[in-house]
């Protein structure tokens, strides 16, 4: 008997544990995420601040001090008034609050920075899975469509994009949704093609699952991870873009609130009034830097292996 | 054979491109299977064996289509598999399934048991109250409870997860089960658990398996017949008790000497093979074994043997053997 060096089990017994590896059994997952965002002061900077600018985004009319000058109303006789306890963060040039147009200024940048990365992540995640998953002519049609778009800079194109349209924050977003999404594309297409030869994929093949329902099923829920690091990444990027656009006129219109905005108006005071230009530059350093720096952890959560 | 073939490969050929090699003008190949004719027999277990590279998983792959072969036929249960495109094949997969080697990268990490357990029914179409009592009747076959079915793959062991992959795989009622290396990836204790489970199973259900294994003991154990591949060529093919007592081919003699066996008396009868497997892109002329060989002659470096009868049943392609029984 060849086989009599083994252990032969009866039929019916349960097996024993032996090869059993202790460390392959993972913190569920959201509480692992929240126990690592506690220990990691940065991290949990980046979360706070983050869930400032929502909440000022949101609730912008009840946190303003001076919602209305938030909103755009004039208040020429305090013009450019240094900061107090009257004005927190001093004036405009309009005598605005800065504070509350800071408040007001977190709603284009919030939103529309959610809305071009959610908007571009819809658009780039099936056209990757798709062409990852199948390859070919397919993949070749599909990533020559977005190299068309990645050739040119992001900004430069959402410029000329915008100035095509008309500028209004609505034509912002579309216009970094059209530079954003190839990136997604591309991320999900080099994702799904290291999936696409794992042996589940495989095994759901040898089942005869169709490929519909493999690209649903077993490949997307694994290109979530990396959709959500650079996503979160992105939204700091998109902001700092969403600003930029304001910043040359591209954006945002006058009265309402932005912050790439008011730098644009602070610029004639900077001597003058270092406090109209200071507070908006702050508030999109923090935010951008917010994000990133959540993006790594989430990235080094996910991925330990590879960033440490 | 007096018993009816499941399955019927042809000449089948199975070529991999290397990507490069365009600049220069030559295509480098890698010759994965040359002309592999085999039958399997319903209710068989035809045991595959081979070192790593000699084309066994590649064979398995071949005939459930899992690749698709360069050339040649794979005839299944009356249907020409070669043929068969997107639904058609989808559908026929219900009645020919496989067992991977590694379990825990066989199963979809973010779904839980139960999850991959209902794929195959619901990919198939079976009425949904069907599915859980069907699950529920395998899962304890293999030896696994309902406590498991809320699990991920990662919490799970290695032999439990095969158990899983196991009843997945019979979950459809399939006619041939195709066993890739199946218990490799195990532990000693483990792999003969699940050898004795795969033997039981196909005793009540009457199943068709293709073992591929490049441990002889375990193949041995477990086949009615073994089939040998060295460098994508069939080299023997016969019943388990001829291969093992009374093997032609050298390649098998040399294979069967490198099972360690206690109380064995033929450790010394010949030298054990030295050197590595030729690289299947420019594989030798001839006999593929002749650079290996111990016997080797002169026609061995210019014809390539066929399979021939060696024995009642058993064939090999092997020049000199032939000549010998002759």
């Amino acid at each position: 008997m060849s086989l009599s060096r083994l252990f032969l089990g009866k039929r019916g017994e349960e097996p024993p544990d032996n090869d059993f590896d202790p460390s392959l059994v993972q913190r569920s997952g959201w509480a692992h995420t929240l126990y690592v965002i506690r220990r990691d002061v940065l991290a949990m900077f980046s979360v706070l601040w983050i869930a400032a600018m929502l909440i000022s985004a949101i609730a912008a009319p009840l946190l303003a001090p001076y919602p209305e000058q938030g909103a755009g109303r004039n208040n020429v006789d305090d013009r450019l008034l240094p900061p107090s306890t009257q004005y927190l963060l001093g004036t405009d040039e309009l005598g605005r609050d800065v504070l509350s147009r800071l408040i007001y200024g977190a709603r284009p940048a919030m939103s529309s920075s959610l809305v071009v990365v959610a908007v571009a992540v819809l658009i780039g995640t099936p056209l990757g899975a798709i062409a990852g998953y199948f390859g070919g002519w397919v993949d070749e049609i599909i990533m020559r469509f977005t190299d068309l778009f990645l050739a040119f800079p992001s900004l430069l194109l959402a410029m000329a994009i915008v100035a095509l349209l008309g500028p209004s924050l609505m034509n912002a977003v579309i216009a970094l949704v059209a530079s954003w999404w190839p990136w997604y594309t591309r991320l999900v297409r080099s994702t799904t093609r290291s999936l696409r030869e794992q042996y589940f994929v495989e095994a759901a093949r040898s089942i005869g699952v169709s490929d519909a329902m493999i690209i649903w099923r077993h490949i997307l829920p694994n290109t979530i991870t990396p959709i959500l690091v650079q996503s979160t990444i992105d939204i700091g990027t998109v902001i700092l873009a969403t600003t930029s656009l304001a910043f040359i006129g591209l954006g945002t219109q006058a009265p309402n609130a932005d912050w790439g905005l008011m730098i644009e108006g602070a610029r004639q005071f900077l001597r003058q009034a270092w406090w109209y230009s200071i507070f908006p530059g702050a508030a999109i350093f923090l935010t951008v830097l917010a994000f990133n720096l959540l993006g790594d952890t989430l990235r080094d959560i996910f991925d330990p292996r590879q960033y440490r | 054979m007096d018993k009816q073939a499941l399955v019927t490969v042809r000449g089948l050929v199975k070529h991999f491109p290397l990507p490069g090699g365009w600049l220069s003008g030559k295509r480098r190949i890698v010759q994965a299977l040359d002309n592999i004719n085999l039958d399997i027999v319903q209710g068989e277990v035809l045991g595959l064996v081979g070192e790593s590279g000699c084309g066994k998983t590649t064979l398995g792959r071949c005939i459930l289509q899992l690749i698709r072969p360069t050339e040649g036929s794979v005839q299944f249960d009356g249907d020409e598999l070669t043929q068969l495109r997107g639904d058609t094949l989808r559908r026929k997969r219900a009645h020919m399934q496989i067992v991977f080697q590694n379990p825990l990268v066989s199963l979809s990490p973010r779904r839980t048991i139960q999850q991959s357990l209902t794929e195959p029914l619901s990919t198939h179409h079976m009425p949904r109250e069907e599915w859980m009592p069907r699950i529920d009747a395998l899962m304890q076959r293999v030896g696994l409870g309902i406590q498991h079915l809320d699990r991920y793959p990662h919490e799970l062991s290695g032999g439990q997860l095969q158990r899983v992959s196991i009843a997945r795989a019979l979950l459809l009622e399939p006619k041939l089960l195709v066993l890739d290396e199946p218990t490799s990836a195990l532990d000693v204790s483990v792999q003969a658990q699940i050898i004795n489970l795969l033997d039981e199973l196909r005793r009540e259900i009457g199943l068709t398996y293709l073992f591929i294994s490049h441990d002889l003991s375990v193949v041995e154990h477990l086949s009615d017949r073994i089939g040998v591949m060295y460098l994508g060529k069939l080299v023997e093919i016969g019943n388990t008790e001829q291969i093992m007592k009374q093997p032609s081919h050298p390649y098998t003699k040399a294979l069967l000497q490198s099972v360690p066996r206690v109380g064995s008396r033929r450790m010394h009868e010949a030298p054990l093979l030295e050197g590595n497997v030729p690289s299947p892109i420019n594989p030798p002329s001839g006999c593929r074994f002749h650079t290996r060989c111990p016997i080797a002659e002169a026609i061995c470096q210019q014809s390539e043997p066929i399979l021939e009868a060696t024995g009642a049943a058993q064939w090999a392609a092997c020049h000199l053997t032939i000549k010998e029984t002759l």
